[in-house]
């Protein structure tokens, strides 16, 4: 009986059902849309935000950073310590190694030329680095710092006779790329003019090979920068930030294991020798900060999907149950319980609600895709909870929605609804 | 005539009270449509200005230093606020200033910064406190904060009284530690104090070695402002790296906002669509008994279009104003600032729901009026 019920209801007044798995199912394709979206952001945020440059910074232990304010070094703290350039393979090889987007070396120092004295830096710029199972990784400025662009080329790595200039040097000095440069009795030509760069505006770039031929050093770096796909930043690691020492071993276990931007520096530091990592708030804070706000933004687009889609079937859902007033009537007028009433209904909501809840999910995954592409040219992965979560919304929604109105005319007369005047 | 126009009117007001319910369900499925139309339309609007001042604030994107640092250290602050004087008022969001010397304090030397504290925080806003406590006054000349290096190195803390000995002339000043900071770059290895107390300790008044500003625009502006504003004395550069991304996440997270308005809006005009069709569809009978007591199919045209356009007006009114409301708890909530009132996100609106809550509106009443009357009397 109950079944033929529900049958005859879903297949009779087509429009008027047809009409309802419509509205259902897009309310439902907008959530799901809507929350893929917004558990996937996050680690896409991360990679657009590569462009604020590296987050973390490898220095020697007894070091202290030189002071350089605008091309002037106040060093009041002489040291020479360096890290080996032979360890590097090992800030790609931590736990987290998978969310070290690229490194690079740098060894700094000044050499004379004739009677000035220049800043130099080396570098990789896209060099090979092996690393264990990966031997052809390869990773340097150019990926380090995307915001930099060259006129003219980058020098090929382990070049001994090629060098790019920063763009305020070559200014001031009249370099021009195709120029000749005379570094420690060492001659080089200019193969480009670096712009968008900080501290290199003002210095002469080169392979890192040659800059510690120049400078004596061999093997040797002053420092590493790298950038790293970070989780944003919240309690737990400002806390770890500040005092590592005040986390209990749960807090410090679950801080170890998650992608903080001083968590993946930790790492760094106990596996590169004689290292201290530490992550640049410049960098790591903007990045959190914003990757928070545009979760944030996704959550309330999410919330509103949620709130529209409710009103949208309830809506609905209602009209549907005005329409039907008059069967209402009858199938009290024939002996039946409310209870009995009520589940009818509800039964028949749920066969609608699941059905075109999974058409909506479906649909919500592909329009997530579809915007993803268009906004990051990447694609979103599934967020698997996204279903159950948003079949089981839309059938509870398709429910309420039908039980508020009926409790308004379950209790009507027989009589008046068959009458037909309310 | 007369008569007729009182009937229509009538009927109208009659259908709004007998179906007080079902009238008051489509009044809020076009109320929701207009009301997210004209919520993210106003967002919208804002965004740009919202978003970039939100990116601004993550520190200094214009950076002024000495032209020639081989023949000139310094700046002088008068040079600097001419300069400055140029950019409109209300672009310039916070300036920091920054005057550096070596010097002794206690038994290693140091690096000493002056710098205008006030200002520290906004270009510098991710300069973390390890303990202790921020400055927050330019002339406090008592307090100092220290690097978390330095502070490692000369054993430093919170509380502690540091003297500094200028190794020029042997001059003394006495600062206490007041926080130790931390930022991963090179605050971490020196010892801040106020800019007026640092021009004053080593004879460098009215000098600073190079400052920083964050100013409210875009990178292009930027660039344009300072290719005007240098000169022999003074360089001005934009933080290229800053600016550049911003305004590569500045059109995503635009695109972004739009797509999501699209899919919203859309979906939500098919929702009213459904409900109000949905409605239409059981009255049907209606319909017919008014066809069956002689009305003109021109005459039930007349009346329907009437009684929706009457309450979709009113419910796009309704709608658009709250959907102002709607985006100052967006704004509230993404950008912690209100959202601007355009007019046009009311029209607009109000046009979209119309237009919608008629296509809504055409299939059942096209179906009404084309059915077969004694059938529709008889119920489905």
């Amino acid at each position: 009986m109950i079944f033929t019920m529900i049958k005859n209801s879903l297949f009779r007044a087509k429009a008027q059902k047809f009409l309802a798995f419509i509205t259902v199912g897009l309310s439902v394709a907008l959530i799901a849309c809507m929350l893929n979206m917004t558990l996937k952001i996050g680690d896409e945020v991360a990679k657009e935000l590569r462009g604020y440059g590296s987050n973390i910074v490898v220095l020697p232990k007894s070091n202290a950073l030189s002071v350089e304010i605008g091309g002037k070094e106040y060093s009041p703290l002489k040291n020479e310590d360096y890290l080996k350039e032979a360890d590097l393979h090992h800030i790609k090889e931590i736990f987290w190694r998978n969310n070290i987007v690229a490194f690079a070396p740098f060894l700094d120092g000044k050499v004379k030329s004739g009677d000035k004295i220049y800043s130099i830096q080396g570098t990789y710029f896209d060099k090979n680095v092996p690393i264990s199972d990966e031997n052809d990784y390869k990773t340097g400025v150019t990926q380090l710092n995307i915001f930099w662009h060259v006129d003219g080329e980058y020098p090929k790595d382990d070049s001994l006779t090629s060098v790019i200039v920063g763009d305020r040097l070559a200014q001031k000095d009249g370099i021009k790329v195709g120029d000749k440069l005379n570094l420690a009795n060492h001659e080089v030509s200019v193969t480009g003019i670096l712009h968008g760069a900080d501290t290199q505006k003002n210095q002469v770039v080169m392979s890192l090979k040659l800059a510690q031929i120049l400078l004596d050093k061999p093997g040797l770096i002053n420092k590493a920068e790298v950038s790293a796909m970070t989780i944003p930043e919240n309690d737990l690691s400002v806390r770890a930030r500040r005092n590592l020492d005040s986390l209990d071993s749960v807090e410090y276990d679950k801080w170890y294991c998650s992608a903080y931007v001083s968590s993946i520096a930790y790492q760094i530091s106990e596996e590169f020798p004689s290292s201290l990592a530490k992550g640049v708030l410049s960098v790591s804070q903007t990045q959190s900060g914003i990757t928070q706000k545009i979760q944030s933004l996704m959550g309330i687009v999410s919330i509103i999907a949620l709130l529209i889609s409710s009103i949208g079937i309830t809506s609905l859902m209602s009209s549907e149950i005005y329409r039907r007033t008059k069967e209402i009537g009858l199938l009290k007028a024939i002996g039946a319980s409310n209870f009995s009433i009520y589940l009818n209904f509800c039964l028949e909501m749920v066969v609608v609600g699941v059905i075109a809840s999974m058409f909506g999910v479906i649909l919500g995954y592909a329009l997530s895709f579809a915007l993803f592409y268009q906004i990051f040219d990447s694609f979103v992965g599934f967020s698997f909870m996204v279903l159950p979560l948003c079949v089981a919304f839309g059938v509870l929604i398709c429910i309420l929605g039908s039980i508020l109105p009926l409790k308004s005319v379950i209790d009507i007369l027989p009589a008046k609804a068959l009458y037909g005047r309310k | 005539m007369d008569a007729n126009k009182i009937f229509f009117i009538n009927s109208i007001l009659k259908s709004f009270k007998n179906s007080g319910l079902r009238s008051l369900v489509i009044f809020i499925a076009i109320m929701i449509g207009a009301c997210v139309s004209s919520a993210f339309i106003n967002v919208y609007a804002d965004i740009d200005a919202k978003v970039s001042k939100e990116l601004n604030s993550y520190g200094a994107n214009l950076i002024i230093s000495p032209s020639d640092f081989e023949k000139e250290n310094f700046i002088s602050e008068k040079n600097l606020s001419l300069a400055f004087s140029k950019i409109p008022k209300e672009l310039v969001l916070a300036q920091g200033k920054f005057l550096f010397s070596s010097a002794n304090i206690g038994t290693t030397s140091a690096v000493v910064m002056g710098v205008n504290f006030e200002s520290l925080k906004k270009v510098m806003p991710y300069l973390d406190l390890q303990s202790g406590k921020m400055i927050n006054l330019d002339f406090d000349n008592k307090n100092a904060l220290i690097g978390v290096n330095l502070a490692k190195i000369a054993g430093f803390k919170v509380g502690d009284e540091v003297e500094i000995k200028n190794s020029f002339d042997n001059n003394v000043i006495k600062v206490r530690i007041k926080g130790v900071v931390y930022d991963g770059e090179k605050e971490d290895n020196l010892l801040i104090i106020s800019l007026s107390l640092a021009q004053e300790f080593f004879k460098k008044d009215g000098l600073i070695n190079y400052s920083n500003a964050i100013i409210n625009t875009d990178f292009q502006n930027l660039s344009q402002i300072s290719k005007n504003l240098s000169n022999k004395q003074i360089h001005f550069e934009p933080v290229s790296k800053i600016s550049k991304s911003q305004g590569a996440i500045l059109d995503k997270i635009k695109l972004l906002m739009a797509l999501i308005s699209i899919i919203i809006l859309i979906i939500t005009a098919i929702c009213v669509n459904t409900s109000l069709s949905s409605i239409l569809l059981s009255r049907l009978k209606e319909i017919a008994l008014l066809r069956a007591i002689g009305a003109s199919k021109k005459n039930i045209l007349n009346l329907y279009t009437g009684e929706i356009f009457t309450l979709a007006l009113l419910a796009s009114i309704v709608g658009a104003f709250a959907g102002f409301l709607l985006a100052q708890i967006l704004g509230e909530a993404i950008f912690s600032s209100t959202i601007n009132f355009r007019f046009i996100s009311v029209v607009v609106a109000i046009i979209v729901s119309l237009v919608f809550a008629f296509l809504a509106s055409f299939y059942p009443i096209k179906k009404a009026l084309n059915a077969n009357m004694a059938n529709l009397l008889r119920g489905e």
